[in-house]
């Protein structure tokens, strides 16, 4: 009697997914390990969080944000707007301003220093690249008004490529990944992200697995 | 009779620092505006992702819009 092979979960419906016992082979073999966070929170193995969207068998892979280092921007820049008020008032520059003008301008500019902070922080936290055992989703908020998420299968994606630059990238090994895809949005890009070689390495292999399982039709 | 007096001496004797006063307020409510589209769209961001830090994240942008009204407050009371 033939043997009948319950593969319910890898072929049910149109989701094609890398089942997790193999999820785990591949983050071996890639010499990852399963929870692991570094870089603040920049890049997550197998997190488990949960995001927009995500299918009933669908888990996250890898979580990735832009390397911290390209907060070094903002963050200085937020210092520096912090201290500016006292600094002018020290030399003077609001002399001829009454006291009651100058306080509720000072707390006005320290809100708006807060909604900087605030502002910046969120869009570097919330923008993230997920590889999952389906799929890529990429989530880039440009600003607090104007989200773009953008999806790509992985039995549908091209070779994955990655580069890696400039003085900080390759000191601090960050840089972009681009995946291709035969849609019309042909190309979902991550930008600054850590490690992307293995982020390709493990696409690549992602989606060799889900080819492997197509192929023996389970 | 009186009080129309008062009130037309009240818009004549109108001073410069009483112009900028409500100046100063008209743009405190729009950055009001502001901070409750940053509660709103903080709302749509922790919706995008599971986080620890969702919480955190949504007691600030309340506290950013608390901040803004009481701000507004000051500004017409203490201008």
């Amino acid at each position: 009697m033939a043997e009948v092979y319950e593969s319910k979960k890898a072929t049910a419906g149109k989701h094609e997914f890398v089942p997790r016992e193999t999820v785990d082979e591949v983050l071996e073999r890639i010499g990852e390990i399963r929870g692991r966070k570094s870089l603040g929170g920049a890049y997550c193995v197998a997190p488990g969080t949960g995001f927009v969207n995500a299918q009933g068998d669908e888990e996250a892979v890898l979580l990735l944000r832009a390397h911290p280092i390209t907060n070094l921007k903002w963050i200085v820049t937020a210092v520096v707007m912090l201290f500016l008020p006292g600094i002018l008032v020290d030399v003077g520059a609001f002399s001829l301003v009454q006291p009651k003008f100058l306080l509720v301008g000072q707390m006005f500019w320290y809100l708006i220093v807060m909604a900087y902070i605030l502002e910046s922080f969120l869009s570097w936290y919330y923008s993230v690249f997920i590889v999952t055992n389906e799929r890529i989703v990429d989530i880039d908020f440009y600003n607090l008004l104007f989200r773009e998420v953008s999806y790509a299968t992985l039995n549908h994606i091209e070779q994955p490529t990655m580069t890696m630059g400039g003085v900080f990238g390759t000191l601090f090994r960050f840089g972009e990944v681009k995946v291709s895809t035969a849609a019309e949005e042909s190309t979902i890009e991550g930008h600054n992200l850590p490690y992307p070689d293995v982020v390709v390495r493990l696409i690549s292999e992602l989606s060799e697995e889900l080819e492997k399982r197509r192929e023996r039709g389970e | 009779m009186i009080y129309n007096a008062e009130v037309l001496r009240g818009l004549v004797n109108i001073s410069f620092g009483g112009v900028v006063k409500w100046l100063v307020v008209g743009g405190l409510l729009m950055y009001v505006a502001f901070a409750l589209v940053v509660v709103k769209q903080v709302g749509v961001m922790t919706e995008s992702v599971e986080s620890d830090v969702n919480p955190v994240v949504k007691a600030l942008s309340w506290i950013h819009l608390v901040a803004a009204l009481v701000l507004l407050a000051a500004g017409i009371y203490i201008l």
